[in-house]
């Protein structure tokens, strides 16, 4: 970067010229010289059908260069020659002759050999455990190993290279990487390998390390998923061989619990201490009444100022969520709130379920659409509660309480996992959750819900709600309130901690409200104008199962 | 082989034209090699910073914030008898800062001259963004609804830099020399202020070797509150706004003192106390106003642009059409993580750097 600036509040060096003035050296006058002169070769032990250059790099102290003359290739005043060869396997001599102004000739030679070019090998992946050695023979190409073994663990993976005892000079480069993340060893091998062909200059690492021990390949894996780490060798001539064994971290992820405080102190502010993930003592200080959310090691929260409230609540994830594992066994309820206007966009969503959807997951269910029907289903919120949670109409919306259907659970006894998406129009209609005076049942349909959640083990129910109605700000700040656990005593209201549903990761809400495809746009007599296509919800839904670990 | 014995710095610190100083260097300075080192450094970023102006009265047009230094050092070797050199340089000087990890005389030298690129802006107001001029920029364009709503280029192109090259061996040869035909203009000018059209929700800035920056600017069309713009000197030495929708707050801080009077009224006739002359008279009435400011629902970029209105030693609070100088006095920033803190609103506490009652002789 060009160094054109002072920023005044940061310190500015500059330097004086520690160098002398160097008083120009007038040449001593020469006389009658010869020339001098040698080749260089862009590869000098190329394979049969490469193209070598030869350039002759001549000097004239008295004088300059007039003519080259190569060997069998004629002459005139090219400084370079190329050569190739797709038959013999030989040693190949180069000769140049230079004539300087003065009549003055110097002749070099230079020997090219030519080899045979091996096969590439295109060899299957190979799993590795944790532990496992692996003895590899020569070949040339890329091979690539799984480092399966290492699943959710964090720390160093490391590669040592294990001394077999037999040659294991040739150079080959190893990469490994995790989560787009690569560390490379460069070429190793023997550090007098060649600096040319067939391998590019700019990885060579010319290094005095081997494929023995004590060398080591490592990359930092921080967090538990992604699981995949992958080692790939790549050798440019036949390899001789190589050995090494997989040393996987021991550090398994660490259990972290959500923990709502809340600040009570009457004199000054509360001070609560607490252990995250990463085993660092961290600390929150809080006025009176005011609630945050963390994420700790269980057992490791405490007040350490005044006085203030701990809640405990489900499993955080900060280093990522565990994978899912997607079987016949896992069921979707898709529930769309069609007692609003917005019901004309219900059959885009019957047609993603049996369609995009159908054509992404039906892999899953072995093929059998029956089965695939019977775990996947889109339901009018009014036909899930006729069917299901049997509520009763009360003179207020029963299609409008999420919480109480998604308390049901799974609705196959065969299912071990069921996940519940919900397109709301509102949830305060009259009003069932509405934020002022909290409706009739929130609290109770909220503390049934987490009930639920709490009798069942993480990654049997998944949860989301996708805020449709982008007309209504009301409901959506009540909405993002509960999933968010907003606590504004002026405006919102708390919904901290068990009040709301901040303190769970198998819960969530939609980042973006829905208006470009199912928008809530009542106006009397007049059509709503969205009408989303069917791919529309598919992304959505997609992306939620893979927000929650489904790696499909 | 000689060796450097002493070097003597001339520096002198101007505005207007590069290199149009006159007269005698603002500093000079000798100083002599400490023993065991083979060259001699000056620090000179404190002493350029006595000179730069800084003037901003709420007209961004007319804000003066940079400055020109030229330096000249002799160096004197230890020979006999005595050779000298000398070296020159010129730059530009501003009121930034550079964080521990940008090393060595840092540079900030990014077309935009903030560190967010989400910017929420008020509604109906004209968006200012801060961008320096001197060899990255190209052009900037802006955008509404993915429409193009206008641009303002600065000229020179990647093509026009490989195509010059015939004139010059190197490419590094060019650049410095571009670099000197771009100095020569006005020191103020290499910071320009630029306005977005209103309505403008996305900004593209172009350098001149073709990579581009977005913008996106969020207009916030507030109901309840009202919003307040703060400008302050940010790490570029650039005058940035962030605008405050969410809830003000103020309170005053009111001190006094107090002495007591002997208030008895005596004659030859009689003596009383009057209940109506105060016993403890107050004097040294002074007041200090406060504001507490809620940036509303914004972005994570934000956390490092709230830690630099803290950092900073010029911050205004813009009111009545006029600009007040206020001073943030929060001492830690909590940085913000939309994960966790879902919706993020940054609350800042602000003193006016007055007092309230003029009393100032």
């Amino acid at each position: 970067m060009s160094d054109v600036r002072i920023n005044t509040r940061s310190p500015y060096y500059i330097e004086a010229n520690p160098t002398e003035p160097v008083q120009p050296v007038i040449p001593p006058p020469v006389g009658d010289e010869p020339p001098q002169v040698y080749i260089d070769v862009s590869n000098d032990n190329p394979y049969l059908g490469d193209v070598v250059t030869l350039t002759a790099v001549a000097t004239d102290p008295d004088g300059t260069i007039v003519s080259y003359e190569w060997g069998g290739f004629g002459s005139g005043t090219s400084e370079s020659i190329t050569a190739t060869n797709t038959a013999l396997i030989q040693d190949q001599v180069f000769m140049v002759t230079v004539t300087d102004n003065d009549g003055n000739t110097a002749t070099a030679l230079a020997t090219v050999s030519w080899k045979e070019k091996p096969q590439l090998v295109v060899n299957e992946d190979t799993n590795v455990n944790c532990g496992d050695i692996i003895n590899e023979a020569s070949f040339v190409g890329t091979k690539t190993y799984n480092l399966i073994g290492v699943e959710d663990k964090i720390g160093e993976v490391e590669i040592e290279f294990l001394d077999t005892g037999s040659n294991q000079d040739v150079p080959v480069k190893f990469d490994i990487t995790w989560n787009g993340t690569t560390n490379t060893t460069g070429f190793i091998g023997d550090s007098n390998f060649p600096t040319t062909d067939p391998i590019p200059a700019p990885d060579n690492t010319a290094s005095p390390t081997n494929k023995k021990q004590p060398t080591t390949l490592t990359i930092n894996k921080t967090a538990a998923t992604p699981y995949e780490v992958v080692l790939t060798a790549e050798t440019l001539f036949p390899n001789d061989s190589y050995s090494f064994i997989l040393n996987c971290p021991d550090v398994e992820a660490t259990e972290t619990f959500y923990y709502t405080l809340t600040g009570t102190c009457e004199d000054g502010d509360t001070r609560f201490t607490y252990t995250d993930v990463n085993g660092v003592t961290q600390e929150e200080i809080l006025e009176r009444f005011e609630t945050r959310l963390i994420s700790a090691q269980q057992d490791t929260v405490s007040l350490a100022e005044c006085t203030g409230e701990i809640e405990l609540g489900g499993q955080s994830f900060d280093l990522g969520v565990p994978e899912q594992n997607f079987d016949e066994n896992v069921e979707i309820n898709i529930i769309f709130d069609d007692s609003g206007s917005m019901k004309r966009t219900l059959k885009p969503l019957l047609d993603m379920a049996d369609g995009l959807l159908k054509d992404k997951l039906l892999s899953y269910y072995g093929g059998d659409t029956t089965k695939y029907n019977e775990r996947v289903n889109v339901f009018r919120a009014s036909d899930f509660n006729a069917k299901f949670t049997k509520l009763t109409y009360t003179g207020s919306d029963t299609s409008e309480r999420f919480l109480k259907f998604a308390s049901y659970g799974k609705t196959n006894p065969q299912s071990t996992k069921n996940i519940y998406l919900f397109f709301t129009d509102e949830v305060q209609g009259p009003y069932e959750y509405n934020r002022y005076i909290r409706g009739p049942y929130y609290n109770s349909d909220l503390a049934d819900y987490r009930s639920y959640l709490n009798s069942i083990q993480y990654g049997e129910h998944f949860m989301r709600t996708f805020i449709v109605d982008g007309q209504n700000e009301e409901n959506i700040e009540f909405l993002k309130a509960i999933f968010d656990g907003l606590n504004d005593p002026f405006t919102i209201g708390d919904f901290s901690g068990s009040k709301g549903l901040s303190d769970r990761s198998e819960v969530s809400r939609s980042s973006e409200i829905l208006e470009e495809g199912v928008q809530y746009t009542y106006i009397a007599g007049v059509p709503n104008p969205y009408t989303p296509e069917s791919y529309y919800y598919y992304n959505f839904i997609i992306q939620a199962l893979q927000d929650y670990g489904f790696n499909i | 082989m000689a060796n450097l014995k002493t070097a003597e710095l001339k520096l002198w610190i101007y505005e207007g034209p590069i290199l149009s100083y006159t007269g005698e260097p603002q500093y000079t300075i000798t100083k002599s090699i400490i023993l065991g080192e083979e060259t001699i450094l000056f620090e000179i970023s404190e002493l350029v910073k006595d000179y730069v102006p800084l003037f901003f009265n709420g007209d961004f047009g007319i804000s003066s914030l940079t400055a020109w230094a030229t330096w000249e050092i002799t160096n004197t070797f230890d020979d006999t008898p005595a050779t000298e050199t000398k070296t020159t340089g010129t730059r530009l000087v501003t009121h930034g800062y550079g964080y521990f990890e940008d090393e060595i005389n840092p540079q900030l030298l990014t077309p935009l001259q903030q560190s967010n690129t989400c910017v929420y802006w008020k509604k109906g107001e004209k968006v200012r963004i801060p961008l320096y001029q001197e060899n990255e920029l190209y052009s900037v364009e802006f955008y509404e609804g993915g429409l193009s709503v206008g641009s303002q280029s600065f000229g020179k192109t990647f093509e026009l830099l490989t195509a010059d090259t015939t004139s010059y061996t190197a490419d590094t040869t060019f650049i410095k020399a571009d670099a000197t035909g771009v100095m020569g203009s006005n020191s103020s000018n290499l910071i320009p202020n630029i306005s977005a059209p209103v309505g403008t929700d996305e900004v593209v800035i172009t350098t001149n070797d073709n990579k581009t920056v977005t913008l996106s600017i969020k207009y916030i069309e507030e109901c309840k509150n009202t919003p307040y713009r703060v400008t302050f000197l940010n790490k570029f030495g650039s005058l940035q706004d962030i605008w405050f929708f969410g809830r003000r707050k103020e309170n005053a801080n009111v001190s006094r003192e107090q002495y007591k009077v002997n208030t008895i009224q005596s004659t030859s006739t009689s003596k009383l106390y009057p209940t109506y002359s105060p016993t403890d008279k107050t004097f040294n009435v002074n007041s200090k106003k406060a504001l507490t400011l809620n940036t509303g629902f914004i972005c994570q970029d934000y956390n490092e642009v709230i830690q630099q209105m803290m950092q900073s030693e010029y911050v205004w609070i813009h009111e009545n059409n006029k600009v007040f100088p206020v001073t943030p006095t929060d001492n830690d920033i909590t940085y913000k993580d939309e994960r966790y803190d879902k919706l993020l609103n940054f609350t800042v506490k602000f003193e006016y750097a007055y007092s309230e009652i003029n009393n100032v002789r």
